[in-house]
Formats: structure tokens, sequence, C-alpha cells
């Protein structure tokens, strides 16, 4: 049991571990945001980039909510089952009636931003009371990343247990082999055969 | 049986996505400042940037979205004088030594950044932000220059904010008549309400203004009433000066916060008009150099009306004693001849 346990928590660290990172490529265009507490989603770095020309800009979320009031969107809600990002489509004011691109760069509510041709960002330490906004042209995709820095929970106790359960019974076997030679001890000597002389 | 459990606590950990930090759900009770220090930083540069490409004619548009107020004001007539300087140099602003920034969830919203300069011949200015709605971005509204001595009140850390007592039109909650007892923040607000005007009366009066006492006596207004004297002894029968004082606006602008023991940073501004009509048969008046320029002409025999804009920086006491002014900044924004 105690081999099997040790060979288990060596593959779940390795072979069978959990993905570094979750998330992947979304449709930009027009405004894309993150929803509520999303960003902060496993507390590590987040990495953002945008395949073509657009704006990417960190915000605090109440500020962004003000900037996006009205303004059609596709808000990602959290990871999708498939490690992928879930989202929502959120309806806002006649296609036309802002320029999510022109009025993200002008706005002044940005913490960090980047614009121009292929814009990336890392957000080093994400909080949950901010939000990571992207406009881009219509075909524009982007990638999000969070780094996900984690083991399965029982592995390292699987691991540690199985090489302990497995020392423990080796050196149960070798005190066990050690005890039937003393009970052997050196024996009774083989009779002689009456008659024999010496 | 050990195993096993921990094996399949294990394999259980592997399910579902990850949960959304508990963090999240927690809301913000106090209003956060309009700005952090780097954003506030970013904020400049990038209104120094629009400036220079204005300034520099490659983008005169990009005026209205860099200054409004006296900033503004100022930047036109410097445009309608100099012309375009595409050789201008490069200035980036200085380093922010104090950051003033109001707890604010709405708009419009500011920000006040004292400056640190770099040399020793410099004076620090101080620098007020504006921005008035989420999409519009932030504008110099006024560069002053803090005069020798002056003392700001303490500020919160500028990642907290302070408290804002008015967003540039006037306090935010005005006392109403009929009051019998005025508590210490209405008395405050009231003061703060008339600002302005008191101190425009100053301007026009000096000691004999019914604000007098009101205010410690100041190089500006000294320098005011001096200049003025100066004019009319200058112009003394060949023409007739008329000077007036009055608040910087349609409706008065005051930007007031609180600092941490109570005494307020209050900015506003006033306008100066100067009307000097040339008596008949008198002869012509001469202008100097910076008026010709602006009003486009040499000589006048006819009227000849000047405008300048002063922004000014208050600090106003919790309790009692004089306020105090600060920071100045003050130019020439319009002339015209008739």
């Amino acid at each position: 049991m105690g081999l099997l346990l040790a060979v288990v928590g060596a593959v779940m660290l390795t072979v069978a571990a959990p993905p570094q990172q979750v998330g992947g490529d979304v449709r930009a265009a027009p405004v894309l945001l993150t929803g509520p507490g999303v960003l902060a989603l496993t507390a590590a770095p987040v990495e953002v980039s945008l395949d073509g020309d657009g704006f990417v800009g960190l915000g605090r979320a109440d500020e962004v909510a003000a900037w996006v009031d009205g303004v059609a969107h596709t808000r990602i809600d959290g990871v999708a089952e498939d490690l992928g990002p879930a989202t929502t489509t959120v309806d806002g004011a006649a296609p036309g009636a802002v320029d999510p691109v022109a009025d993200a760069a002008a706005a002044d509510v940005w913490q960090q931003e980047s614009s121009g041709a292929d814009p990336s960002l890392r957000v080093q330490a994400p909080s949950p009371d901010q939000t990571l906004v992207v406009t881009a042209a219509a075909g524009s995709t982007v990638s999000l990343l969070w780094q996900r820095p984690t083991t399965h929970p029982g592995a390292w106790p699987a691991l540690v247990l199985g090489v302990l359960q497995l020392v423990l019974g080796l050196a149960w076997l070798v005190r066990l082999n050690r005890r039937r030679r003393i009970r052997r001890g050196p024996g009774p000597r083989p009779p002689r055969a009456a008659g024999v002389p010496a | 049986m050990l195993g096993t459990a921990l094996l399949s606590a294990s394999l259980a950990g592997c399910a579902g996505a990850p949960a959304v930090d508990p963090a999240a759900q927690v809301a913000a009770t106090v209003p956060p400042p309009s700005v952090l220090p780097e954003q506030a930083q970013q904020i400049r540069d990038e209104v120094a940037g629009r400036l220079q490409a204005a300034r520099g004619g490659t983008n005169p548009s990009l005026l209205e979205q860099a200054a409004v107020g006296p900033a503004a004001d100022l930047e036109l007539l410097r445009a309608q004088v100099d012309g375009p300087q595409p050789d201008a140099e490069t200035l980036d602003p200085p380093a922010a030594a104090v950051l003033v920034a109001p707890r604010t969830g709405t708009w419009p919203r500011w920000f006040v950044a004292v400056t640190d300069p770099s040399t020793d011949d410099e004076l620090p200015s101080l620098e007020l932000y504006d921005s008035d709605d989420v999409r519009s971005p932030y504008r110099l509204w006024g560069r002053m220059t803090l005069l020798p001595g002056a003392v700001l009140p303490a500020f919160p850390d500028a990642g907290r904010g302070a408290v804002a007592l008015a967003d540039g039109t006037g306090p935010d909650r005005v006392p109403q008549d009929g009051d019998d007892e005025q508590s210490d923040e209405d008395e405050l607000l009231g003061v703060l309400a008339e600002l302005s005007g008191r101190y425009a009366s100053v301007l026009a009066d000096g000691d004999a203004s019914t604000a007098a006492a009101e205010f410690e006596p100041d190089a500006f207004v000294e320098g005011v009433l001096a200049r003025a004297g100066a004019e009319q002894a200058a112009v003394a029968g060949v023409a007739e000066t008329t000077v007036t004082h009055t608040p910087y606006g349609d409706d008065d602008v005051l930007y007031a916060v609180e600092g941490a023991d109570g005494d307020v940073l209050a900015v506003t501004a006033v306008q100066t008009v100067t009307t000097m009509t040339v008596l008949p048969g008198a002869g012509v008046l001469q202008p100097d150099a910076e008026v010709r320029a602006a009003a486009g002409i040499e000589e006048t025999d006819g009227t000849l009306t000047t405008r300048s804009v002063a922004a000014l920086a208050f600090v106003v006491p919790a309790e009692s004693g004089a306020i105090r002014l600060v920071a100045v900044g003050e130019g020439l924004v319009s002339a015209e001849a008739s």
C-alpha cells in the first residue's frame, strides 16, 4: 500500500499535475471585460494579450463599470469546466453610439494600459476590485491566462505517507527476518551415529 | 484504510474550477481616492504630451483635451500671440511631492499635485487637474506657484484620499438660511462659498474692503493694487481707467479638500478686467508688448480692454484665524481695442 501511495503521489505531482495556467482565447470585439472578482481568480499573475489593434487596460471595478455603462460587451464570469473563459454577452446602446477603442484610450481611469498593435499586459498582483478591459476591432482575439501554481492537495501527503509506509514496511520486514534467524540460533548438534569411533 | 482515504481526497482535489477568492465579495465602504499616485503621474505626463502637441501646432485640437479653465485661457492666448512652436522643448512634469486626491465614487473628479522642483531656482508649483466624466480625460485646470514660506495642510496618505468639500462648482452642501445654530462645518462651507467674491473685494479695495480682515496680508494683493495704481498714474490725463475684480466663470469655481487637521485647501479663481478709455482729444494709448500682441494693435485712441485671470489656492483654517493665500498662477488672457 505504501508503494502504491508513493507512486500515486508522484504521478499527481508530475504527469497528472493540474495545469499551471487556466484561461484561453476569447473574441475581444468590441469590448471584453472581466466580471467582479474574476481577475483575482487564482490570486496569481494574469497575462492578457490582444491579437490585433486595440486597447488593454486595468482599472478599478467601479470606475470600469461606470465607463462600460450602456456599452455592449462580453463579460468573463469565470473559468468554464474545460478551464477556458466562461463568458456572458451584455447588450448595450445601439452599435456605433460609442467608439470603445478611442473612448478607452481617452479615458483616465486606467491603472495600467497598453494600446496600439498587439497590446498586452501582465497584472502582477490582481485584486478582486480590479477589472480588466480589452477593446478591439472586429475579428480580434484576446488571450487571457491566469497563472495557477497549484498541485493536487493530497499529492505531497500521499507521497510522504507512501514513502513512510514503505520505509516502515521494509524495516518491519528486516526485523521479522532477523527474529527468524535468532530463533533458529546455533541449534542442536546433529547426533552422532552410535558405535562409530570418534 | 488511511491510504485509501488520502487517495480519495487527492483525486477529489482535482475536480472543478478554481473558486473565486472570498475577498472579492468584500465591498469597500469608504470611497477610494480619485486617482492613485502612479495613475496621477501617468495622467500628468499625458496632459503634458497633449499640451506639447497643441503648442507645437501638430494638433491644436488637443488643447481642448489638455487644458480647461484658467489654464486653457492662458494657453489660447499663448497660441494666439506666439503661434505654433514646433521646436519647443519637451518638458516632462516634475514628480509630485504631494498628491491630494479627494475620495469620491462619482464624477466630476479632480486632484492636486504639488511638484518637487528639479532645481533650487524653481519654486514648487501646485497643479490642479479636472475630469468631467468617466469618458473624459483629466485636463490641467491651473498651475500655481507656491508663495515663499507657504505651508499647506497635512493630508492623509494619497492611497486613502482626502475628504472633498467642493468639486469645482462651489461647496457640495450649502448651509440653509434661517438656521439659528450654525455648526462649525456650516460656517466653514459658508466661508468657502464666498471665498472668491470676498477675495475679489480685497483685490479691489485693499485694506478698505470689508473682507480685508478675513485674509492674511499677501504679496499678490499688494502687487495687484500697486500695478493698478501705476497704470492709472501712467495714463492720467490721457485715459480713464476702471478695474473690476470678480469671481472667475459663470458660476463660482471652487475646489476644496479637508486636510488631516481640519484645515481646508481651497482653489478658486478671480478675473480682472481693466478698461482704459482715451479721453477725447487727449492722444493715444501705447500698451505694453504683451497687450499689443494680444490685441493686435500698436496703439489706440479708443477703448482698450484687458482681461487677466488668477488661479488662487488658499488655506482656510478650520477654526479661528485668517485665510492664507498659498499659491497663485496669473496671466493675461485677452485684450481688445475698440
